[in-house]
């Protein structure tokens, strides 16, 4: 029956089922499942997912939907693990948001859901967010990455605003800084000091799990 | 040779004198108002700004400068912008809220202004929003965001044209083809992806793309038909006094496809097919197909779907480069974009640099005709003026064939 159920929630964020991966994590609740376990099975199904757009086999839209699919399920679980009073091992704290002035989400989220997948406690700011918010969670979560998004080729350079942010508060060196969007280089992220960019989702978490020493 | 002839000769590869220029003949190879404004300023051009479009404030390009780059080519955009908002009703005063540009603006236009400072405006089923800081209205709600079933779509009504967009088809394009002797390029807001993807909220419809095939075929076939009976009205309106029309639908990101090649084989190039064959039946106009990024691997199926004309040529993007694309499509696609990489070299590069680029695309696009030449896409706020002119002077020191 556990198997059965797991296998199903797999399926489900494959098949970018996002009704079905909600209810199926619910049944999981209901059956007992150890959370750690069916988060486990999610997070494989999700990399899988990852991987395939890696080697160029599945497309955003795959990514997309099981993204959603893993979205819907993930607060089921992660309920659960709190509830039990267990907890899920972290691999560091992530401040993640799109820039001021941009409302782009999609490409933002989509790396939440892998980083949060991959083991990270992800603390998604949202869209349009100013440079002193995004300082101001860093030291309230006392994070180790900053994450950055900006879609527009205009509102790209409101990241090095933020770097320049933290680092007149004396925050910069202690933490990791990585950015994303579609006008971003790695010439770009390098001239306005960032320590990493990834142009894709799935490269975004190995990038995260390098930055904190963690391959 | 006037502009028309021109244009129509390079994509049709006759021998013409230069190749054509375009900045300001599409919606989507035009300028944003921050920017014009400062090259207006740069160019000691006193004028004053006249904001063509509300969602993305890009202008109308002025006389002055579409004869001092020798501009061949002029837009008919509908009677209502992208925000609903008419033109036909005149102007109002009104300054962008990124910098305080002050520009003319359709008169019917009047956003609510929100607490934390943002825009908001609400039209058909969608609302927009502009951000503090931003520079353009994006879609935060979908009319079809909560679509799940073939009859959600079915239920969604998708206006034609009723008679005063008729009328003023009409009116503008015997207007235009009086007043000036450029191509002209109608607008019918039409397109695939483009328009399936705000109307469902870009998220869903990615995913609806492979997990609810049912809904997005339905939906591409209600567009076609709405895009036919358009291109009808259109007909009847303005007769031969277009030349061409316009359609939207992007497959690309900047670093490769944004869907698999079967995907859009299966989901959308069908009806790219059925709308061309449908317009060149009952018209001669020519079709400009807009669709942005990387589109490398979509083009042999876009080339048997019938489309012969590609805006706006992403160069920066992954496998765009010009001479790749010149030397495998260009006996069967002409170029209308090309010119520079906007995000990399336009935006944050020198004005020698600027040249360069554009100095080695036109080269390689100008080959044998069916080039046209402009910046992929429109001019941001923040592209320094110099940048541009240094694009444009390029573009007419290299253009003669």
């Amino acid at each position: 029956m556990d198997n059965e159920i797991l296998k199903n929630l797999r399926k489900a964020i494959l098949e970018y089922d996002i009704s079905g991966s909600a209810s199926l994590a619910k049944k999981a609740v209901e059956e007992k499942i150890d959370p750690l376990k069916v988060l486990n099975e999610m997070t494989k199904a999700i990399r899988e997912v990852g991987d395939g757009f890696g080697r160029g086999e599945l497309w955003l839209p795959d990514l997309v939907g099981a993204a959603d699919a893993m979205s819907a399920a993930t607060p089921i679980i992660e309920e659960e693990i709190k509830r039990r009073g267990s907890e899920r091992e972290s691999l560091g704290t992530i401040i993640l948001g799109t820039v001021f002035g941009d409302i782009h989400s999609i490409g933002k989220t989509m790396v939440a859901t892998l980083l949060t997948a991959e083991g990270f406690k992800v603390v998604d700011l949202g869209v349009d967010i100013k440079a002193e918010k995004f300082v101001e969670a860093v030291k309230k979560y006392n994070a180790n990455i900053l994450a950055m998004s900006a879609l527009m080729t205009m509102t790209a350079p409101e990241q090095r605003k933020v770097i320049k942010f933290l680092e007149d508060e004396g925050l910069r060196k202690g933490i990791k800084i990585m950015i994303g969007g579609g006008a971003i280089t790695d010439e770009f992220a390098k001239d306005i000091g960032a320590d990493g960019y990834d142009p894709t989702a799935p490269g975004a978490v190995k990038l995260a799990r390098k930055l904190i020493g963690k391959e | 040779m006037d502009s028309r002839e021109r244009v129509i000769g390079a994509i049709e590869r006759k021998d013409i004198d230069r190749f054509p220029i375009d900045l300001g003949g599409t919606a989507v190879s035009t300028i944003l108002a921050e920017a014009y404004d400062k090259l207006l300023k740069k160019l000691n051009i006193k004028k004053g700004i006249r904001v063509a479009d509300t969602s993305q404030l890009f202008v109308y390009v002025d006389d002055e400068i579409a004869n001092l780059y020798n501009l061949d080519i002029t837009p008919l955009y509908p009677l209502r912008d992208f925000m609903g908002n008419r033109r036909d009703k005149g102007w109002k005063d009104w300054n962008t809220p990124h910098d305080n540009t002050p520009v003319k603006i359709f008169k019917s236009f009047n956003p609510k202004k929100m607490d934390d400072g943002s825009y908001i405006w609400e039209t058909g089923g969608y609302i927009y929003r502009l951000p503090v800081g931003g520079y353009y209205f994006d879609a935060i709600k979908s009319p079809l965001e909560n679509a799940e079933t073939v009859k959600d779509i079915e239920e969604f009504e998708i206006p034609i044209l009723d008679d005063d967009e008729v009328n003023w088809y009409k009116k503008r394009s015997k207007e235009l083809r009086e007043k000036t002797d450029k191509f002209i390029v109608a607008d019918i807001v039409g397109g695939w992806t483009d328009i399936a993807g705000p109307m469902m909220g870009n998220a869903n419809f990615y995913m609806a793309m492979v997990a609810n095939k049912p809904l997005v075929h339905a939906l591409m076939e209600k567009l076609n038909y709405v895009w036919k009976k358009r291109v009808d009205g259109l007909k009847e309106a303005a007769g031969d006094n277009i030349d061409a029309i316009i359609m939207y639908s992007d497959l690309g990101t900047e670093k490769g496809g944004m869907y698999s090649t079967e995907t859009v084989k299966e989901m959308v190039i069908p009806y790219i097919k059925d709308f061309y064959a449908y317009v060149r039946k009952i018209s001669n106009y020519y079709i400009v197909l807009h669709s942005c990024g990387s589109i490398y691997q979509y083009i042999p199926d876009l080339i048997d779907a019938g489309v012969d004309i590609i805006n706006p040529v992403q160069v920066g993007a992954a496998n765009m480069e010009p001479e790749k694309l010149k030397a495998e499509f260009g006996k069967d696609v002409t170029f209308w974009g090309g010119a520079v990489d906007p995000q990399h070299v336009l935006a944050h590069k020198t004005p020698r640099e600027v040249s360069e680029y554009a100095i080695n695309a036109a080269k390689a696009f100008k080959q044998g005709g069916g080039f046209i030449f402009t910046q992929p896409h429109n001019i941001q706020p923040g592209v320094p003026p110099e940048n541009i002119i240094a694009l444009f002077e390029a573009g007419n020191k290299y253009a003669a064939y």
